[in-house]
């Protein structure tokens, strides 16, 4: 105890040397302590945003971005899916249950997705004021949405075409909200939750591949806008054909499309869905049902965390460096501290002197230099955990869509930083500190 | 008080230095005299248990303290032994109150403040306990270095040249001083020097140059 206070009252003794040598700890363990604040952040929130979806069942492209446009609503979808062919993934024996994505218009940038209750409850979403959707064209607001746009329940609001703020409006389908969901930290508070009947709706019948085209131009008409004015002509084309009339080239052509579309129309219409969230009843699903779906359909099969995993090693990179600089500045503030506290013993070497000769044995003055070099540590360990907390705060009030949750609980990174900050506040006293150890009293007391 | 018997040290390897015995009473002053190099320091380090003989033994207040190991020595060194250096050493980031509390402290007994002020009360330097050492002069500094020495009520006070950087007048009140309190508190002083000034004021005299 009293080593401790007389090791406290040498390090106040020199309040410039100790002032620096905390402030070059607290500089790293910040730097470290905000990065496994970013890692913790993002980690929760993928994983609260997976919330358990094994596999994502959308057309062929990039897996990746089937993943980051149906899980978490960050790209655009790769293509749909016909209702028909997911249908065959629901009925899968593995396969415990199926939430549908459908994905066309946004409202001010927030996405519309049709979806069923099922999407709802597998984020654990509820309402904060309101009802939830019943009918067609229906929606629930997420609470981001609805603090945004300022949209309220029993409003109405329409979509617009694609993924940006502008762009195609469909007018004549306006939206009603029935209700506004609580926040919950996680995707579905920027989203528009509406069922897939209101996707089809707005987009009429027309089975165009919506997602692929968000850059619509004003002016520009949709497909199904373009089968409206069609469809006196296509009649023509039809009264022709029953009376054995001859087609033009163009009547033929029409013809054709029409009755293509008829034909796939005899299975589910033309109902189509961006992609499909699977939720496997065993695990032995994993390895099977990817493999057969990539190989024998036409849709593609991505798991979340296989996907999540490889963008998170190339972010990782980055990460990494930032780690490998923050530790270099620990180095720096070790080094600092091991020059600071050897030129301090030169310096007071004959108060070492006085203090063995009052009685401090070899050991304890050991301990006394390691116990400065702790005291230093521990002192900029703790202002780095108080430094890593407002950084946060800023962090979050500047940008808020980084969507960085404030947790002001002590991580388990910042319990082994604690340690580590130990190990090296010791480590650099340490060399001092034998010195100190090995110093020979009678000879020092003799050149007085 | 203090006995030694066939005391040798060797030191950087093949120098030797042997002392005389020594058959020192309770309570008296004795001045250990000698040229440089006769080993004053050295025999002061002995006694108070800083080096350790290669051979013979020393009997300090009943214990052979050549016996004891580093830490022990350490601890005995700090409950019955007082020293006073060639120049004043305190702790530079403490007030003179809390070095001579530390020193208490660092003997393992409690602070007794109503000592420590009894001894600066009778030292006259009670009114500077709360300075830092580097703001005494250097007969306040050491007068503060037998306060020290006295503060743990020790048995025996060793002093290394005390004198070597007072004027005389610096000198005679502090061999004034020194003389009165360990009369005062029963203390067995020793006092190794080469300062001439102090002949006349202490009767027992150890001279290493009659080897």
């Amino acid at each position: 105890m009293e080593l401790l206070k007389l090791a406290v009252a040498q390090l106040r003794a020199k309040p410039f040397n100790t002032f620096l040598s905390i402030v070059m700890f607290t500089i790293g363990m910040s730097i470290i302590g905000v990065l496994m604040h970013f890692e913790d952040s993002a980690e929760k929130r993928i994983e609260q945003d997976i919330a358990g979806i094994d596999l994502v069942v959308g057309a062929k492209g990039s897996p990746l971005q089937l993943i980051l446009s149906s899980v978490f609503h960050a790209d655009y979808p790769t293509g749909n899916l016909n209702l028909v062919d997911s249908e065959k993934v629901k009925k899968h024996p593995f396969v415990k249950k199926t939430i549908p994505i459908a994905l066309g218009d946004n409202h001010k940038g927030y996405r519309i997705v049709g979806t069923t209750k099922d999407y709802a409850n597998n984020y654990k979403a509820e309402l904060q004021e309101g009802d939830w959707n019943k009918q067609v064209m229906e929606v629930v607001l997420g609470s981001k949405v609805a603090a945004q746009t300022g949209l309220k329940v029993g409003d109405n609001f329409t979509g617009v075409h694609g993924f940006m703020e502008h762009g195609h409006s469909h007018d004549q389908h306006p939206y009603l909200v029935t209700g506004v969901l609580k926040e919950k930290n996680s995707v579905v508070d920027r989203l528009i939750l509406t069922q897939v009947e209101s996707v089809w709706h707005v987009h009429g019948q027309c089975d165009h591949d919506h997602s692929g085209e968000h850059e619509h131009e004003h002016g520009e008409h949709c497909d199904h806008c373009a089968h409206h004015h069609e469809t006196p002509a296509i009649d023509k084309v039809l009264e022709k054909v029953k009376n054995n009339e001859e087609l033009s080239a163009e009547e033929m052509q029409l013809y054709n499309e029409h009755k293509g579309q008829l034909s796939e129309r005899t299975y589910e219409a033309n109902e189509q869905i961006t992609s499909l969230l699977v939720f496997f009843k065993s695990p032995l699903a994993a390895t099977t049902l990817p493999r057969m779906i990539n190989q024998n359909t036409v849709m593609q099969a991505a798991s979340p965390a296989i996907e999540l995993n490889r963008l998170m090693s190339l972010l990782g990179a980055g990460f990494t460096t930032l780690r490998i600089l923050a530790w270099l500045i620990i180095a720096f503030s070790a080094i600092n501290l091991l020059v600071h506290m050897l030129n301090r013993l030169n310096q007071e070497l004959y108060e070492l002197a006085l203090l063995r000769s009052l009685g401090v044995s070899r050991f304890k003055s050991l301990l006394l230099l390691l116990t400065q070099g702790g005291i230093l540590a521990l002192t900029g360990w703790g202002f780095s955990i108080i430094t890593t907390r407002l950084m946060l705060v800023i962090l979050s009030t500047l940008n808020t869509d980084l969507g960085i949750s404030l947790n002001n609980a002590l991580l388990k990174g910042e319990v082994y930083l604690l340690f580590y900050a130990l190990a090296i506040g010791c480590l650099s006293a340490l060399i001092p500190a034998v010195k100190a150890y090995n110093t020979n009293i009678h000879y020092l007391l003799n050149r007085l | 008080m203090i006995v030694t018997k066939d005391l040798k040290i060797e030191y950087s390897g093949s120098k030797q230095l042997s002392f005389q015995n020594l058959s020192i009473n309770e309570g008296e002053q004795w001045l250990l005299k000698g040229d440089s190099g006769t080993g004053k320091t050295t025999l002061l380090h002995l006694l108070s248990g800083i080096l350790t003989p290669t051979s013979g033994s020393i009997k300090v207040n009943g214990v052979y303290i050549n016996e004891l190991g580093q830490s022990e020595n350490d601890q005995f060194r700090a409950k019955n032994i007082g020293l006073i250096f060639q120049k004043n050493l305190f702790v530079s980031s403490l007030n003179m109150l809390n070095n001579l509390s530390v020193a208490q402290k660092l003997a393992g007994s409690n602070v007794d403040e109503e000592y420590i002020h009894h001894l600066t009360d009778e030292l006259n330097i009670t009114k500077l306990i709360h300075k830092r050492p580097h703001e005494l002069s250097q007969g306040e500094q050491q007068r503060f270095s037998i306060a020290r020495a006295l503060v743990n009520q020790p048995k025996i006070i060793l002093a290394d040249e005390p004198t070597s950087s007072l004027d005389n007048s610096n000198c005679n009140r502090f061999a004034d001083i020194i003389s009165q309190v360990c009369t005062m508190h029963k203390v067995t002083l020793l006092i190794a020097t080469h300062d001439h000034r102090l002949d006349s004021r202490i009767d027992n005299l150890i001279n290493l140059n009659q080897q």
